[in-house]
């Protein structure tokens, strides 16, 4: 049996490589590039307790368990916050009746800066205030806007890093909210 | 005189050894508390800026790490358990050092394994410009008597030619 000459099996490599990485590629397009990879998630999210922005009262995340909480880490000076306040009022109109509950904490904002942004940007969830940010290292926030999805028995099902893209939050939220 | 100066000196230098050495052997100051989460701080990689350690980071959330390292370890935990609970919120990129486990022994090894293979690759490469001797040339046939006598004249020829 006549051996196959270098060249062609080094062709057949590189050729093999090149589609593998094509793939790859393909694949990831028909992925939503902001659903991030955490070690927090399939893990109990980490519990908290935080005042609102407007100290009127507190908020336990653990009195939510039951419910699809979607946890927004957001800040007044933060301006792909503002890209996703639109997609954030509409989830949380569509799916409040569902059992979806939406919470704002402010990462390293004043108080009243947060709570302007905020409602001026049609908020209407509870926005809690996170005091020298002990929350936000806890579930590992790297920079803003970033989301997390807590499933019902208050495990996190995913962390969105960027403005959050609505599809894909509809579709999350269409599978756990059921 | 010049005997007693050499006690004298080596009386000194003696003396300065052992002073040396209790200096040395004394246990040194256990580092403070300040001390111990700076160095917990350097281990850690700001979250913001990732290519800064907590301990050198000006973001705000690294002071508050910085705030945080030190409670933690006033409360009475470890550094690595300080470390293990950033790792649980970050994973494991939080640290400067990847852990020694799993895949991470690449970044561990990779740098030394490659300077070996570069280093046999141009060992290889130095061998192959040094011509090879792997045969010993073949031995001149000794001379025959016609050569000895062409040799005699030419020595002759020589003599008679430096006379």
């Amino acid at each position: 049996m006549k051996r196959p000459r270098r060249s062609s099996v080094a062709g057949a490599l590189v050729l093999a490589a090149v589609l593998v990485a094509a793939a790859g590629f393909a694949i990831s397009l028909t992925r939503d590039p902001n659903r991030v990879p955490s070690v927090l998630v399939d893990r109990p999210a980490p519990a908290f307790t935080l005042q609102t922005l407007d100290q009127s009262r507190s908020v336990s995340l653990g009195d939510l368990r039951g419910r699809v909480v979607v946890l927004n880490f957001f800040a007044s000076w933060c301006a792909e916050c503002r890209r996703e306040a639109p997609v954030l009022d509409a989830i949380s109109s569509d799916y409040a009746s569902q059992g979806v509950q939406l919470l704002g904490i402010a990462f390293q904002d004043e108080r009243g800066q947060a709570e302007a942004f905020a409602r001026g940007q049609g908020a209407g969830w509870p926005l809690l205030y996170d005091p020298e940010s002990e929350t936000a290292l806890r579930y590992g926030v790297t920079g803003l806007p970033e989301t997390f999805v807590i499933a019902r028995d208050g495990t996190i099902l995913a962390k969105y890093v960027g403005p959050v893209d609505e599809g894909s939050l509809r579709r999350l939220l269409g599978g756990s909210a059921t | 005189m010049r005997r007693n100066l050499r006690l004298v000196l080596a009386g000194l230098a003696l003396g300065a050894a052992l002073l040396s050495l209790l200096a040395m052997s004394r246990p040194a100051a256990a580092p403070s508390l300040d001390e111990r989460a700076h160095e917990v701080a350097e281990t850690l990689k700001c979250p913001i800026c990732h290519d800064l350690s907590v301990a050198d980071s000006p973001a705000p959330v690294a002071a508050e790490m910085r705030k945080q390292i030190r409670e933690r370890l006033a409360e009475g935990r470890t550094p690595d358990q300080v470390r293990a609970e950033f790792v649980a919120s970050y994973g494991d990129w939080i640290l400067i050092a990847p852990p020694r486990r799993g895949v991470n022994w690449v970044a561990w090894l990779g740098p030394s394994v490659l300077a070996a293979l570069a280093l046999l690759l141009a060992a290889g490469a130095v061998r192959s410009w040094t011509p090879s001797s792997t045969r010993a040339a073949d031995p001149a046939p000794p001379p025959d008597s016609a050569d000895r006598r062409r040799l005699a004249e030419a020595l002759a020829h020589f003599q008679s030619e430096v006379e």
